[in-house]
């Protein structure tokens, strides 16, 4: 799987190649980006390697490494050129297709690099979209070379998948904005330099016209940072602003023009391909498993529930790959996914839960065990995983809201009441 | 990386659309599955006559992709015939295994539909293994008897000819005994009784009671035509896909067209969030379902290796089609149950065609036999562990 080795080194069955003058529809990646994911691959495995990560574990980060380590990590990454490869060359990115980015993110996700949250697949596409000239030229530069932590404030305690729900205003000051209000669910904040928020601006109207994007600076007077536990044991952020005046130069994009803008930013690299990249590491590494360990007097791999489920695993993450290649095909035209970024989204998140669910099955009563508990297959792995992928079925748009748009987009239903 | 469809596919699409979209109107395909032949033999004379169904084969112009282009239309339009067995998997088959002049002998009249063949594979157990195989065909005076029980042949009562795999000689599970014969339909000792299916095939079941052939009968390699017959199949699979993922469509947007305008407790269902998630759903599979097979086709045209592919996609439309078929009779309500709706077109070759060339267990097995292989078993190729490309 693991978007793999390029090509099966065995012989082509039984088929002379026809129509090699065009080849109309082609799945695979181009050669460049193969090319530079295989270059990617060998980066994760040294950065990744037990002697760099030893003593730098930290279940408290979403992550699970410390903070010393995302930063060295992600700083390597960008003197690579990694971070900003689809980032125009202006402000040192590497001007590639969107491809790029997406290989990128896959790999990260396969090789569990604390490198999939940076601060341009963050906050990038907004950036580059909307930011003034000034504001690119400070954070750009700083962000492609992976020297600034970022995190992102839309969610509220009255904003979940309805963000028209945001409650934080920003008071328009003679020389600023005070912001008054509580964001929630934000990951990373405890470690992050900066955070891209929504306010409202203008009560008197409704949120979609009268909300503002604001990059805060965190360690500014009044921002309280409260790290709350999640169920598998690292910590999502409550961030509370208490009259924290930010300068006229805080405003990212248009006055009132947030929600907009916000909404123009999501249509940045929608691929989501990392989900894949962890669903294919955790089927490669369940058959490896399987084909190593034995049960009852015969390898695992040869009992007919485990070879059902787990080619049914297989089958499925490559379902999931071409969904997110789909949109990354479109997107590298210039087009805008509608109801395919939705599509790939939905699935990689469910397929992710399939994985955790079958994966456990299949390893038996051990599965259940913490990561890092003793004897406990695959790491504990699959325990971990069990409560880890609950999360991505409901954040970044639920998949309540994704089947939604896919009938509407995709179907022409009517919209929901 | 590439997904559109040049201009040339695009106006094949276009053109078999239309000309099957002319021809199959809800009472004259119901007419056709009922009558004797169980299908009209004019209309898929036209069709065959287009070049529609040489897709795909060593000699002629375009490849598995057209082929499945063209037959996913087909399953759009439910239209009944022997596109698959009769054309696409014979064809193959020939394509593959015959002579210079058994290829110009048998496969051209049957690939512009002036010969009706079925090719007879499933027995008793009606599993697509060698050791499922037990008819015989014995050595006789340069030529082979026959003896045995072929079955869920498809339109058997009307084929000119039968594809037969028979077993040539004892040996284990039998991957090396298999032979391929032609044998006319029509020849002395050759009885068939009809199996009518929940979709109407003309299926039968058709016994050999030392059935006579000379020794020009036979196709390919004496005792050996196992491996490629397995491969043969694999691409017809793919084939088969494409019709049922024409099918899965068209119910689909029956469903959709129903949901948007069928009115109850004051607006269209399709604004219920229960029915529009469940349609949303339906084409999520059905996306899948197409993509999986244009990847196989692809990958089968470029020469690469496609069983995993091939295997995934029919894995694939084989729970996806009858899923997709069940959603949209949910949304349909009552009036989707009534032989007057097309949809039952769909429900009823969803559950033949699901099973049809291996169902889904058989092909997950396969994928299987791809990343462990058992003890025993030959291993035919090993992709290893990470088989993406």
């Amino acid at each position: 799987m693991a978007l793999g080795p390029v090509e099966p080194a065995n012989q082509p069955m039984g088929h002379e190649p026809r129509n090699q003058e065009s080849r109309p529809v082609d799945f695979s990646f181009d050669a460049e980006v193969e090319a530079f994911r295989e270059e990617v691959r060998g980066f994760f495995r040294e950065e990744l390697s037990e002697e760099r990560t030893r003593g730098h574990f930290d279940p408290r980060d979403l992550t699970g490494f410390d903070e010393a380590f995302e930063r060295a990590h992600q700083r390597r990454a960008g003197e690579r050129g990694y971070l900003g490869i689809s980032a125009p060359s202006e402000f040192g990115g590497g001007g590639r297709p969107l491809s790029f980015q997406a290989a990128f993110g896959f790999e990260a996700a396969y090789h569990e690099a604390p490198c999939v949250d940076t601060a341009m697949t963050l906050v990038g596409a907004v950036m580059q979209g909307f930011g003034s000239a000034e504001q690119k030229v400070e954070y750009l530069p700083q962000m492609i070379r992976g020297e600034i932590l970022m995190s992102i404030g839309y969610s509220e305690a009255t904003a979940g998948s309805d963000l028209s729900g945001i409650a934080m205003r920003a008071r328009l000051l003679d020389d600023g904005f005070e912001l008054e209000g509580t964001k929630t669910l934000v990951t990373g904040a405890h470690k992050a330099e900066v955070m891209c928020l929504i306010a409202r601006t203008d009560p008197d109207v409704p949120t979609r016209q009268g909300s503002s994007l604001f990059l805060v600076d965190l360690s500014l007077p009044g921002v309280e940072i409260e790290r709350r536990a999640t169920l598998n044991g690292w910590t999502l952020c409550d961030v509370h602003f208490r009259g924290v005046h930010v300068e006229r130069k805080a405003l990212l994009g248009e006055l009132h023009g947030g929600w907009q803008q916000m909404a123009a930013a999501l249509t940045s690299e929608r691929s989501q391909l990392f989900h894949v990249g962890w669903a294919a590491r955790d089927v490669d590494d369940l058959i490896q498993h399987c084909r190593s360990h034995e049960r009852g007097g015969r390898l695992l791999c040869e009992d007919p529930f485990v070879r059902r489920e787990l080619s049914r695993l297989r089958v499925e993450v490559h379902v999931a790959l071409r969904f997110a290649k789909r949109v990354i095909w479109l997107q590298d035209q210039g087009r805008i996914p509608g109801h395919e970024a939705a599509t790939a989204k939905l699935y990689a998140t469910e397929l992710l839960q399939r994985v955790a669910a079958t994966g456990s099955s299949i390893l038996g009563p051990h599965a259940a065990l913490a990561r890092g508990a003793h004897l406990a297959p695959l790491g504990g792995r699959m325990g971990w995983a069990r409560l880890e992928r609950i999360h991505g079925t409901i954040s970044v748009g639920s998949n309540e809201l994704q089947r939604s748009a896919i009938a509407q987009m995709g179907l022409g239903m009517p919209r929901n009441a | 990386m590439d997904l559109s469809l040049n201009p040339e596919q695009q106006a094949l699409r276009a053109e078999v659309r239309e000309f099957l979209t002319q021809n199959t109107e809800l009472a004259e395909l119901l007419i056709a599955e009922r009558s004797e032949t169980h299908y009209d033999e004019e209309l898929f004379r036209a069709f065959a006559r287009r070049g529609w169904l040489q897709f795909g084969l060593p000699g002629f112009a375009g490849g598995v992709l057209e082929l499945c282009l063209v037959l996913e239309e087909v399953g759009r339009s439910a239209c009944p015939g022997p596109f698959q067995n009769g054309a696409v998997q014979c064809g193959l088959l020939l394509g593959a295994l015959a002579n210079q002049e058994q290829r110009g002998d048998w496969l051209a009249p049957l690939l512009d539909g002036r010969r009706r063949a079925s090719l007879c594979v499933l027995e008793a157990d009606g599993q697509l293994a060698p050791s499922s195989i037990l008819l015989r065909a014995e050595p006789v005076d340069g030529g082979f008897e026959l003896s045995g029980l072929k079955q869920l042949v498809p339109y058997a009562g009307t084929a000119d000819e039968f594809y037969v795999v028979a077993r040539t000689r004892d040996g284990g599970p039998g991957e090396d005994c298999m032979s391929l014969l032609r044998v006319e339909a029509r020849l002395e000792g050759i009885h068939i009784r009809p199996q009518r299916g929940v979709f109407d095939d003309g299926a039968g079941a058709v016994e050999f009671c030392r059935v006579r052939v000379g020794g020009e009968a036979l196709v390919g390699e004496l005792h050996r035509v196992w491996p490629v017959l397995e491969d043969q199949l694999l691409v017809a699979a793919v084939a088969l896909c494409a019709e049922m993922n024409g099918g899965a469509q068209a119910a689909l947007d029956l469903a959709v067209a129903h949901a948007r305008q069928r009115e109850q407790f004051g607006r269209p269902v399709g604004a219920f969030q229960a029915v529009a998630h469940r349609a949303a759903d339906c084409l999520v599979e059905v996306d899948a379902c197409r993509l999986a097979v244009a990847e196989a086709a692809s990958r089968i045209d470029a020469g690469l290796d496609f069983a995993e592919a091939a295997s995934a996609a029919k894995a694939l439309c084989a729970v996806a089609y009858p899923s997709v078929t069940a959603a949209a009779h949910q949304i349909h309500g009552g009036v989707g149950y009534y032989e007057d709706s097309r949809l039952h077109l769909y429900t009823r070759r969803a559950e033949a065609m699901a099973q049809a060339l291996g169902d889904a267990s058989h092909h997950l097995e396969r994928i299987a036999c791809l990343w462990a292989p058992l003890p025993g078993r030959i291993a035919r190729r090993d992709t290893g562990d990470s088989t993406w490309t």
